[in-house]
């Protein structure tokens, strides 16, 4: 595949048609788009894949121009179209993919459902014809997987992932795809057009003539049931084996999760202790409270009035003398002396005379109305009002400092609960954690029980259509036709073992070679005492060189990261460039462009040297976005390869555009 | 060039006929990959007629 245009319209900064040409020369294969930070590299890298498969890694998932999109009118249309002009297998295609935009009476920009894609392409007359809509994806397919897309559309900036993509969990289409760029796809078609679900060994099993025997008949119909049980059981087999790895993989997601989360228990339990603690707090506080209300209700007035009284006593005690009544005479006494007119003393009492007067003077200070007695009174309730409120600015500090402390005590509890509730919130349940761990592990034991079912009932299977089948061969070399049938599928047989021992042979020597050559490349980028590893699912694995008995993937930094996928798909392609020479006559491949976004940026200057000297040897075609900052090293060292050069004119946020340098 | 007869499934058969024929059957295969003529149907059909041909020849 060689890129040969890139067409934009109104694509996010890019205003209007912009179009871009890259460099399809064999000697200057590279094309340079110069950008600024912000100015619209990994937008124009995203184009490719938004064009191709409809998606991009955008956080905004509109991709009309914001210029464009503030001077619409209401009611009015616009389309984002990018268009791909591209050369595949001699084929010139054009992709084009276009989303269309209006906007409403209020003024909002509506995005349109769906993206509409078609892939025009020239047929044997130079005419242009488009793929059926139907098949545009199957075709893509089969131009560029989507799958290996993101090797091909390489960036930098965003390695992370990708580095812990292609070293584990690989999906089989991910090793189906490598394998076809590696150039075995004829191989594999030609092992279908064998051996497959239609192919030439299925078509003569259906071709016996069962008329001359009715034998045949019945062990053909055997054959064809062992046979749909026995697809069914591998079938079955394959969905076991995805079925296993994906619970192995979220089983061992789950122990690292368990493992990282284990603390949830601990500040779980240390949480509920400090609930237990504030609803202690709450109801101590309330008693107090209560306690101290009633407290100040009984005792407040005595305690506020204590100095009243008190003076009220001093002075009191100061005028002993008010008391001037008789100890134990009452107002009666007198009422009946005054009446008998004889006083105690013998003493005559007249109306007016001076012993009347001097008895109705003693009425005032004698019972019931003896001042003195009340003024008793008043010193004793006096005195045990001073005493009960004695203890009550003690009693109410006590009580009112825990009031005021509850408040600091309840906001620390508080406060930690929060923050305990934070980390818990950011931790998962460990409890929930196990129970799906269990479902996972409980599921991998039904599928090994159900695996060794299969495999039991396979070979008892296997070894029943055997019979059959030489049962069937003995009675088919009895009749002319079916003898026939016999031979061509003995050849047919024949090819397809042979072409699949050939085919496991040469994808082993492939695998090698990729690895070798992986290596090499890896080596010369990054020289560092580790290498790679390739297993069959095309996952990449680091090894430490230096040290014995450590060959474990290890960890790797970003520079070794991107040094380990820039290897890894500069060896793939590679590798396809090689597989179309013509002494690789069984294999067929197409070259494969690299496009890379600030490939550079992680690199030393060492480094950049090497990948800038790789680059144009290892690719048929190599699209490079870099900064400003790496642009001189870029000119340097790989100046003389250069076809084409671009720039971004940033004339805003929302607007650059493309001009040749 | 001297044939070189092998048994397959109690089938006598040429192997060098059949390496031959695998060969085409790849060269067809490369060729159908690019062009897409064919789909897998009517290539199974076609090195089906290919053996046909080839064993009656012989």
């Amino acid at each position: 595949m060689l890129l040969k245009s890139l067409k934009l319209k109104d694509f996010r900064q890019f205003k209007g048609e912009q179009e871009i040409t890259f460099s399809t020369d064999p000697v200057r294969n590279v094309t340079v788009i110069l950008g600024e930070n912000g100015s619209g590299k990994t937008t124009l890298a995203q184009a490719f894949t938004w064009c191709l498969y409809g998606d991009t890694d955008c956080d905004d998932k509109s991709m009309l121009c914001k210029v464009t999109g503030q001077t619409m009118l209401p009611g009015n249309e616009e389309k984002v179209r990018v268009e791909l002009a591209l050369q595949h297998n001699n084929i010139d295609y054009l992709c084009i993919r276009e989303q269309l935009y209006s906007k409403d009476n209020s003024g909002s920009i509506r995005r349109h459902n769906q993206t509409t894609f078609k892939i025009a392409y020239k047929n044997a007359d130079g005419q242009r014809e488009y793929v059926p809509d139907g098949e545009t994806e199957l075709r893509m397919k089969e131009i560029l997987p989507k799958e290996l897309s993101k090797y091909f559309f390489f960036d930098g900036e965003r390695i992370g992932n990708m580095s812990k993509e292609i070293r584990k969990g690989k999906s089989a289409e991910f090793a189906q795809a490598v394998r076809s760029l590696l150039g075995l796809s004829a191989f594999q078609s030609a092992l279908e057009h064998l051996g497959g679900r239609n192919s030439v060994i299925k078509m003569y099993n259906e071709s016996y003539d069962t008329k001359s025997d009715s034998k045949m008949a019945q062990y053909t119909k055997e054959i064809e049931e062992y046979e749909e049980k026995l697809q069914a059981i591998e079938e079955r087999l394959a969905a076991i084996d995805d079925e296993e790895a994906i619970a192995t993989d979220k089983k061992a997601e789950l122990e690292e999760e368990i493992r990282l989360n284990k603390d949830s228990e601990v500040l779980a339990r240390e949480r509920d202790e400090l609930v237990r603690k504030i609803k202690e707090l709450v109801a101590k506080k309330a008693s107090s409270e209560d306690s101290l209300l009633k407290v100040f209700n009984n005792n407040a007035h005595s305690y506020f009035a204590k100095k009243m009284m008190s003076d009220a006593l001093s002075q009191l005690a100061a005028a002993d003398k008010i008391d001037t009544g008789i100890p134990y005479i009452h107002a009666k006494t007198i009422e009946f002396l005054i009446k008998r007119k004889k006083c105690i003393c013998g003493a005559d009492i007249e109306f007016g005379n001076e012993a009347y007067k001097e008895l109705n003077d003693l009425l005032e200070y004698i019972p019931p109305q003896s001042i003195g007695t009340s003024i008793g009174q008043f010193v004793r309730e006096c005195e045990l009002r001073c005493k009960s409120s004695d203890t009550l600015f003690e009693d109410i500090s006590t009580k009112f400092g825990f009031i005021r402390e509850f408040d600091n005590t309840y906001t620390g509890y508080q406060n930690q609960i929060n923050i305990i509730r934070e980390k818990l919130e950011k931790m998962k349940n460990v409890g929930e954690l196990q129970a799906r761990l269990s479902t996972y592990e409980r599921a991998l034991r039904n599928l090994s029980v159900e695996r060794r079912e299969l495999d039991r009932n396979q070979a008892l299977l296997e070894r029943d259509k055997e019979r059959r089948e030489t049962e069937r061969k003995e009675l088919s070399l009895k009749d002319e036709n079916n003898r026939k049938i016999e031979v061509y599928k003995a050849y047919a047989q024949y090819m397809y073992t042979t072409l699949l021992s050939l085919y496991r042979e040469k994808e082993n020597e492939t695998r090698q070679q990729l690895e070798q050559t992986v290596n090499e490349i890896f080596k010369s980028i990054y020289n560092g005492g580790f290498s790679l590893s390739i297993d069959e699912k095309y996952n990449i694995q680091v090894i430490v060189n230096e040290f014995e008995g450590i060959n474990e993937d290890v960890e790797t930094s970003t520079a070794q990261s991107i040094s380990v996928i820039f290897a890894f798909i500069a060896g793939v392609i590679k590798m396809a460039r090689q597989s179309q020479n013509p002494e690789n006559e069984m294999l067929v491949s197409e070259p494969y462009p690299l496009v890379m976004d600030a490939p550079l940026s992680a690199f030393d200057k060492a480094r950049i040297r090497t990948v800038c000297d790789a680059l144009p040897n290892v690719a048929e075609q190599v699209i490079i976005f870099i900064k400003d900052t790496d642009s001189e090293l870029a000119e340097t060292y790989m100046g003389d390869k250069v076809g084409s050069r671009f720039e971004f004119d940033k004339k805003n946020e929302f607007e650059t555009n493309l001009v040749t340098r | 060039m001297a044939s070189e007869k092998i048994e397959v499934n109690g089938v006598e058969i040429d192997a060098q006929k059949a390496q031959r024929m695998l060969q085409r059957i790849i060269v067809r295969e490369k060729t159908n990959i690019k062009t897409k003529q064919f789909n897998d149907t009517e290539m199974a059909r076609k090195i089906k007629k290919m053996i046909e041909e080839e064993v009656q020849c012989y």
